[in-house]
This record gives structure tokens, sequence and C-alpha cells, in this order.
């Protein structure tokens, strides 16, 4: 009865659902403002757009700030809020993106202001485009890029300076997560899922490598309530793939019930066996992992279904009984 | 006008251009090092190309470079600097000095404050370009039958945390001086380690397994796994 799937019909006290003027791709919780949300539109052209909404789980509404809404150069490939209250006494927040440069905004009451752009480039000309980055939660002041250039860099982000630069991967790296204050890692089109810690900065650690040659890998989530456990997804395939980075190079769980590509993971923030994965068959699924491994294979535990695929998703740490999904032009708020 | 070491320097004279354009004309471009000789020409051989390509070459446009060679110029330098040879390539009739002295005698200045303007435009408060070093991670992989991996695993001694008034990064660092101990520990019970016995190879792993440690510990303090709710 435990594995068996439900269907949770989207109702009126389940679901709230945004329409967006333009197509989504971005989407962060705000940590220190509860009811923050900020989406990046995926326009491909230079003119972008980034919204700042507040939700209302009372009245089971979204209301979008046009005053907090600011233009974007290139999609938003990130966006992330201040992992902490930037300031006890302050009322405002920040907000990374990535997309041509790493971005900081700080958003006030009524206006959007650009705080820093990062740039690491040896003449100002040039930069390499970021396809992700992640804010250590542990030590703030420390945001890690990948990049299609193949690093992987640590910015301060007080001192807007480079902290460190790693060639971390033979090829585009696609994604980057941190896990402990000084422990982060990436996955690349390389096919690997390699771990690096700053303080032994002439290795790294692969601790999986895609079974076909060359298939790339696209996202990482990394388990922050059992740091033992990360998640990882291929290009064109339905599986989610559990890492157990004690056991190297074989994969602890395969959750292979999605019928389409599989484009987003999200571990629950309050849970360490549940995870959310979200693709191309529109179904965003929830799963629970066994502790033991099962010989017939996992079964979400909750399935939903949206009209069209979904190309992101994000369980908010501040209120954990929401998940956001991205599709098409639409957010959809969903209660598990 | 004759040089010291008997070859001629300076301004070409008529003659001598005639001489070289019949001599490339007959042999070709190349082989400059026989140039002089065959031409007939008291030059080096260097000044004899520079004097072809630079001036005699049939194909040269002569005259101010118009607008689209301009915004031409202006985006071959972003992508390739001061390479001046490769630009010119891309403008036909162009001589790379040509490409040279036109950007240092006019482009230079106004591509500065062009950059200047796209920086206000932008409103970006902090800019900052920092040269630093790139470093390279050498790969390891380590398999599941690794016996540094299983003799390390079932040493390792859970480390004791106190809940009250601890913070991550005091377990951290204490896991991390745990950690040290062990590792000298091991390193005294086995002489050849499986990594050659570099200390910083060894240190990454252990941290690693350490830091599991902690977490398991501290979850099973919590009296197991929050169980999750489905709606």
């Amino acid at each position: 009865m435990e594995n068996s799937t439900e269907e949770s019909h989207l109702r009126s006290e389940n679901s709230v659902t945004y329409e967006s003027p333009y197509p989504i791709y971005g989407m962060s919780f705000s940590p220190s403002h509860p009811h923050r949300l900020a989406l990046g539109s995926f326009i491909e052209e230079y003119n972008n757009r980034v919204d700042i909404l507040s939700f209302h789980p009372d009245t089971l509404s979204v209301t979008p700030h046009p005053s907090l809404s600011f233009d974007h150069p290139y999609p938003p490939t990130k966006l992330m809020f201040h992992p902490r209250k930037p300031s006890p006494s302050s009322s405002s927040d920040l907000l990374a993106t990535s997309g041509d440069y790493l971005r900081l905004w700080e958003i006030r009451d009524n206006s959007v202001d650009a705080v820093s752009l990062f740039n690491n480039s040896k003449t100002s000309e040039f930069c390499a485009p970021l396809t992700s980055f992640d804010w250590n939660d542990i030590d703030p002041n420390r945001i890690a890029t990948s990049s299609i250039d193949t690093t992987c860099t640590i910015w301060d982000i007080e001192r807007t300076l480079v902290e460190t630069q790693l060639i971390a991967h033979d090829k585009e790296v696609y994604d980057i997560a941190w896990g402990e204050a000084r422990v982060f890692a990436s996955v690349s089109a390389d096919g690997s899922v390699r771990i690096f810690d700053l303080r032994d900065k002439e290795h790294s650690t692969i601790i999986y490598e895609s079974p076909h040659p060359d298939t790339p890998l696209l996202r990482l989530a990394w388990n922050k309530q059992d740091l033992r456990y990360m998640a990882t997804i291929l290009m064109d395939s339905n599986k989610v793939v559990i890492l157990d980075i004690r056991s190297p190079t074989t994969p602890v769980a395969e959750l292979e019930r999605h019928r389409g590509s599989v484009n987003a993971i999200a571990w629950a923030p309050h849970s360490s066996t549940h995870i959310c994965s979200a693709g191309d068959d529109t179904q965003a699924l929830i799963w629970e992992l066994p502790t033991l491994a099962s010989p017939t294979g996992i079964d979400p535990v909750c399935m939903y279904s949206a009209g069209c695929e979904i190309n992101q998703l994000q369980w908010s740490a501040a209120q954990p009984d929401w998940i956001a999904i991205a599709f098409a032009n639409k957010m959809q708020l969903l209660k598990v | 006008m004759e040089g010291s070491s008997g070859v001629r320097k300076g301004a070409w004279s008529q003659f001598e251009d005639d001489l070289l354009r019949d001599c490339v004309n007959l042999h070709g471009e190349g082989k400059w090092h026989l140039v002089p000789q065959r031409a007939g020409l008291n030059r080096c051989r260097k000044s004899c190309r520079l004097r072809w390509l630079n001036y005699l070459k049939p194909n040269i446009k002569r005259g101010d470079f118009n607008e689209d060679e301009v915004d031409l110029m202006i985006r071959l330098h972003k992508l390739l600097g001061n390479r001046w040879s490769l630009i010119a390539g891309r403008l036909p009739g162009r001589t790379s000095n040509d490409v040279k002295n036109y950007w240092n005698a006019y482009m230079r200045r106004k591509v500065h404050s062009h950059n200047k303007d796209n920086k206000i435009k932008k409103q970006e408060t902090k800019s900052t370009v920092k040269p630093h070093e790139v470093i390279k991670p050498i790969p390891r992989v380590l398999t599941k039958t690794s016996p540094w991996l299983q003799r390390k695993f079932i040493n390792s001694p859970k480390v004791g945390v106190s809940e009250e008034g601890a913070t991550s990064s005091e377990n951290w660092w204490e896991t991390l001086l745990a950690d040290k101990e062990d590792n000298a520990v091991f390193n005294n019970n086995n002489n050849t380690c499986f990594f050659g016995g570099v200390h910083g190879e060894l240190n990454l792993w252990n941290e690693e397994l350490t830091s599991i440690d902690f977490d398991f510990v501290t979850q099973g303090e919590l009296g197991g796994i929050v169980n999750f709710q489905n709606p």
C-alpha cells in the first residue's frame, strides 16, 4: 500500500496557477520572505524579464508586483534568493541571477536595484555564459557558478571577486551544488558527477559516470537532509539516478516511472527520503526512497499532471507543503 | 644611403620598386630569401617582403576606410585583439600595416569611450575584472571494492556531537579534527597507502566519510526520519 500510486486530482484547494505574459524557466522561493517567489522569462533573445510574485496560501492566490519586475539580459538560467535574511533590520531581499554573467539584485519594498555584476574574464569584452549556480547556505558569502567553458567559479560576494576558478570537467558544466561550506559537486556534458573540496584544489573525485559514453548529465541535486545522497538526470532519459557518495560509480536507485525525459529534480527540504521529479511527460512525481533496495523498482507516492511539458521545479524550504512547477507560460503551485 | 653593413635601408626608389615587382611577377611570392639576389636588389629579404605586401601588391586598396570596413574592423578587433594580420586577412585589399595604423590613429580612443557608454547604460554599480589563476583538479575514480575505502569505513569512529549550542560550522570543524587523528592512526597502521601516502589526497575522502558519520548520528538522535505526510 505504501508504494501504490495515488493520483491527486488538482482541485482549487490544492493548487494555484499563475499565467505569465511570456514562457517561464527560472524560479526561486525566498527563504526570508516566505510568500515571495521570483520567476524568470525564457525568451530566446536579449530582452528578458524577472518578475516577483507574492503567494497567499490562505486565499490560494498569487499577486504579481509590477514595481518589482525588472529587465534581465538573456533568459536567466538560474534564480536564487539569499539563503538567509541579509540583515535582521533590513526588509530587502537579495536575488542572484545567472545568464551571460552572475548578477546580484536587491529587492526592496517598491524597487529593484542592480547591486553587482560578476565578471571573471581577463578582458572585459568576453564572457562565457553560465549554466547554473548555487548559493552556499552555510557561508552565504560564496556563490559557485558553472559555465559552458568547462569551469566552475567560486565567487566572493562581498568583494565581487573570484575566490577560485577550477577547470572542473572535460566539457560544458551544466549544474553545480554545494554540499558543505567548502565542498561542492557538479555535472557535465562529459557524463560525470564530480566532487570538489576547496581545501584540496589539486584533485576532484568522480562518483558517477553515465552508462552510455558521452551522455550528458543535466541537473544535480544534493540531499541537504542527508549529504550521503545526490540525484542527477541524464539527457533524453526518463531516469532519476540516486547516488550514494559512499558507493561510487553504482547508483543506489534508478527511478524510472516517467514516460518522457526528466527535466527537473528537487529533494524535499524537510525529509531526507523524499524527492520530486518533473519532465516531458507532463507529470510531477514525488518518490519515497526505501531503506532497502527493491527488486521490482520504486513507484512514486504522488503524481500531478500539468497541461504540457514541465521544465522547472522548486520545493519551498520556507513552506515545505508547496511545490512550484513551470510549464509553457504558467507557474503552478501544488500543495503536497 | 648605404648602411654600414652594405645593405641599403630607407625609402625605396622607383627603380628598386620596378626590380622587385618584376621579380615577384616572374617567380611569384614566397622564397623571400632568394628575392634580393634574383631581383638584383641590395636589400634584406624582410624589407623586400614588407615592401611587396604593404605597398606594391596589385590589389592593395588605397584611400580611407569606408564605414563597413571600420565596423568590421571593430568587431574583428573584439574577437582577435591586436592581431592585425588576421584582421587584415578579412578586409579585402587592406594590409596589416594599414589596419594597425588606422586603429592606433583613430579607433583606440573611440572604442574606449564606446565601452564607457555601454557600461553607463547597463547601470551596473559594480563590475570588477581581476586576473586569477585557473586550477585544473586531477579527477580520481574510487571503486566500490577499494580496500582503502572499506577499511576506512569500518575503522571510522562515530563522532559525538552535542546539540546544545552547536552550529554547522563548529560541527564541521570538530569532524575535521577527529578525522585528522583517525587519519594519523590509519597511516601508522599501513605503511604503504593505497594512494601512495600523499596526505592531501587522503584528506578529501576522509572528510567526506566523517561528514557522513556526523549526519548519520544527528539523524539517529532525532529519533528517526521525519515521516512524510501524504496530502
